[in-house]
């Protein structure tokens, strides 16, 4: 690989997991997240040249990856919209069961999976990744005002979810 | 896990979000297959088709620029060797003598 990949390479580490994150939330719970992220990380370097230097490359890298990553769920139709069993709508089963990390975090992707896509990205991308409203907005090419209404009603349907609490 | 509406992102959530979604990730593994990838995979600045396209919007504008510029010194420098002469003068009638015109146009022929 020459200079220049290695340059990628080095500008794309830091926002690896991230990227990551953000495919499992957007296209769900599917071993074809790695496939999705490469190809994501591959369109980012083809179209290097489209991206503005006087921008953060973090939001233009994910709007890419994203992209990427919803065409191939669209093309493999990997996007699982799976039924929230009985067990996990109903109220929390106690300190005991939540303090099982597993399984929280089983509880956590198939509450995730319940929601449309857009609450899912907006969610990961506020709350796990720090990207502020308006950066979100950019990435999704949608207003900042949907983005904030999204952010409101996944983390409302998450708590709910999660067993903690119900203000719906 | 903090109020739905609240403005600053919820640290309790945006942990659990990392560690649900985090699982099964190898930062390793993801780099080397990047790295594996980035060696065969041409960018487009290395596609002569994409160069191509990105050199025909400016290319044509200088073309056009450079006809227009040629078109004008040619038409500057044609005009400047023959000296304009009324219609009049050519003729050798006084201006406004119409009549005159009509008779010696047939006769200069």
């Amino acid at each position: 690989m020459d200079g220049d990949g290695e340059a990628f390479v080095a500008l794309v580490e830091p926002h690896l997991a991230g990227a990551r994150r953000l495919i499992r939330a957007a296209i769900g719970d599917s071993a074809d997240v790695d496939d999705a992220l490469q190809e994501g990380l591959l369109a980012a370097w083809r179209g290097l040249e489209r991206y503005d230097p006087t921008r953060s490359f973090g939001p233009w890298l994910l709007q890419v990856v994203l992209n990427a990553a919803r065409d191939l769920a669209r093309r493999e139709r990997v996007r699982r919209t799976e039924e929230i069993p009985a067990t996990l709508a109903a109220p929390a089963a106690g300190p005991d069961v939540l303090a099982d990390r597993a399984l929280l975090r089983a509880r956590l992707r198939q509450a995730l999976a319940t929601l449309p896509e857009r609450q899912r990205v907006a969610v990961t991308l506020f709350d796990a990744e720090g990207y502020s409203h308006a950066e979100i907005a950019r990435i999704l090419g949608v207003p900042e005002g949907t983005v904030r209404s999204d952010v409101f009603h996944a983390r409302r349907a998450l708590r709910r979810l999660l067993g903690e609490g119900d203000d719906a | 896990m903090s109020e739905p509406f609240g403005a600053a992102p919820d640290p309790g959530l945006g942990a659990l979000l990392r560690e649900g979604l985090d699982e099964g990730h190898d930062h390793a593994a993801t780099l080397a297959r990047l790295r594996a990838s980035l060696a065969v995979a041409p960018r487009e600045e290395d596609d002569g088709l994409a160069v191509l396209a990105r050199w025909a919007a400016p290319g044509l504008a200088v073309a056009a620029t450079l006809l227009l510029t040629v078109g004008l010194w040619l038409a500057v420098s044609m005009g400047a060797g023959e000296p304009a002469v009324a219609a009049g003068d050519a003729l050798g009638v006084e201006p406004g003598a119409t009549e005159v015109v009509y008779v010696a146009v047939p006769e200069t022929r």
